[in-house]
């Protein structure tokens, strides 16, 4: 099982580590198994445009942002830091601005 | 990006005047495609499992000129006091015939249309259709003395391979309708959107191999399943929004939901999107036919007016999305 420090992360900024818990967490739920964190999610072999979606959706909802036009890049999801890293920008949090 | 608000139609009162869906009597199984055998093992699990059981296929001389000539000329034939339409709007073939030459001059050549002015509507991929809806439209309205707008496409693979993973299976088919004055069902209102950042997503190398190795190739499944499913499902839903207001409608008096044939995942994952269930008669003609490209949304509203279940003043809403990308809305009054 992979773990996430839950500190802040100079590279990510505060609250990083609570972002990239819940969508560990997510990501292992809809998989039905462990999701390390640096997994490239576009490498799994179970990707389809419904849970491309169904992430999507989960982002917005579950850290109240918005993403939209340029941020919906293969980039920006390809990993848990990633991820991590384009809600704390749209969230305006720490380091993590363009 | 262009956006077009063509606005509401009631007024004017321009619809459909006629439509004649051309489609094959001989349907082949998925599963016995010539190709199915050489595909890779991700590829022909998609082609058998993507919601497609037989697609239809012309003879093989038969051109796409040929076949919508066809098509036009079978639609003239059930009226011959319609009027000659004024212009001929030609969807553009996956790939064109001729260099240089006409394929709409083609086609309205053999059609036996000498007066129309004819030209192709290209670089939509599927939802060429839908906008030629739209243009018709405009075409009626911009000049009061036109009557009639004919608006064909023939669908057939740019080859011999007919298995666009992870798309599709591409299916023969053409079609031929027309717009007119006093036409039902009525255009009420339509929206269309393209973005420029997609133009290479789907590419055929013609340059480097023979005609018969030409394959519908995309150039990333990731981005195709990735980043243009999340841009459409953001499009989709700002276009039918736009659609309803423009309309004056509410959502809950669209009496079917059509869009174009490509996968039944597809079906699903708009339904999830846009919380409307999409009309079986489309999956209904993806099992029997494939994806037919443009043709799609015309044969399911086509079949979709013919089972007789819709009253007058029913509305349809019609989806329309390409991968090259381009994305339509367009609400029809029954």
């Amino acid at each position: 099982m992979t773990t996430v420090d839950n500190q802040a992360d100079a590279a990510t900024g505060p609250g990083a580590g609570d972002v990239q818990q819940r969508l560990v967490a997510f990501l292992g739920s809809r998989t039905g198994g462990d999701w390390d964190l640096d997994r490239d999610l576009f490498a799994s072999g179970a990707f389809s445009s419904l849970f491309s979606l169904e992430l999507l959706q989960h982002v917005e909802q579950e850290f109240q942002v918005t993403v939209e036009g340029d941020d919906l890049t293969l980039d920006n999801f390809r990993t848990v830091p990633a991820i991590t890293a384009l809600v704390q920008r749209l969230r305006g949090d720490g380091a993590a601005g363009r | 990006m262009t956006t077009t608000d063509t606005g509401s139609g009631a007024d004017t009162a321009i619809g459909v005047g006629a439509v004649h869906c051309l489609l094959p009597d001989e349907l082949i199984p998925v599963d016995k495609l010539d190709e199915i055998g050489q595909l890779a093992r991700e590829e022909a699990e998609f082609a058998r499992d993507c919601g497609i059981r037989t697609v239809g296929r012309f003879d093989e001389g038969v051109t796409v000129a040929g076949l919508a000539a066809q098509a036009v000329r079978e639609l003239r034939a059930t009226d011959p006091a319609a009027p000659d339409p004024d212009v001929l709007v030609v969807v553009g073939a996956r790939a064109p015939e001729v260099l240089l030459g006409s394929g709409s001059g083609h086609v309205a050549h053999e059609a036996g249309l000498s007066s129309a002015f004819s030209f192709v509507l290209d670089g939509l991929g599927c939802t060429g259709s839908s906008a030629a809806w739209s243009l018709a439209r405009d075409l009626l309205v911009a000049d009061p003395a036109r009557q009639s707008v004919m608006i064909t496409h023939a669908s057939r693979p740019v080859a011999l391979d007919r298995v666009r993973h992870p798309v599709t299976v591409v299916g023969d088919g053409a079609f031929a309708m027309t717009l007119v004055r006093g036409g039902r069902p009525v255009l009420r209102a339509h929206r269309q959107h393209t973005d420029g950042r997609f133009h290479d997503l789907l590419q055929v190398d013609y340059r480097n191999a023979p005609w018969y190795e030409w394959r519908e190739e995309v150039s990333s499944a990731d981005r195709y399943r990735f980043e243009l499913a999340l841009h459409s499902q953001q499009h989709l839903k700002r276009l039918v929004g736009q659609v309803l207001d423009d309309a004056g409608v509410e959502r809950q008096r669209i009496a079917a939901t059509l869009m174009q044939n490509v996968t039944a995942p597809a079906f699903q994952f708009y339904e999830t999107l846009l919380g409307l269930p999409v009309h079986p008669v489309c999956t209904e003609n993806l099992q029997a036919y494939g994806h037919t490209g443009a043709m799609d949304v015309v044969l399911n509203l086509d079949r979709l007016l013919a089972r007789g279940e819709l009253a007058p003043g029913d509305l349809v809403l019609v989806l329309n999305n390409s991968p090259v990308a381009a994305w339509a809305v367009t609400l029809w009054e029954v």
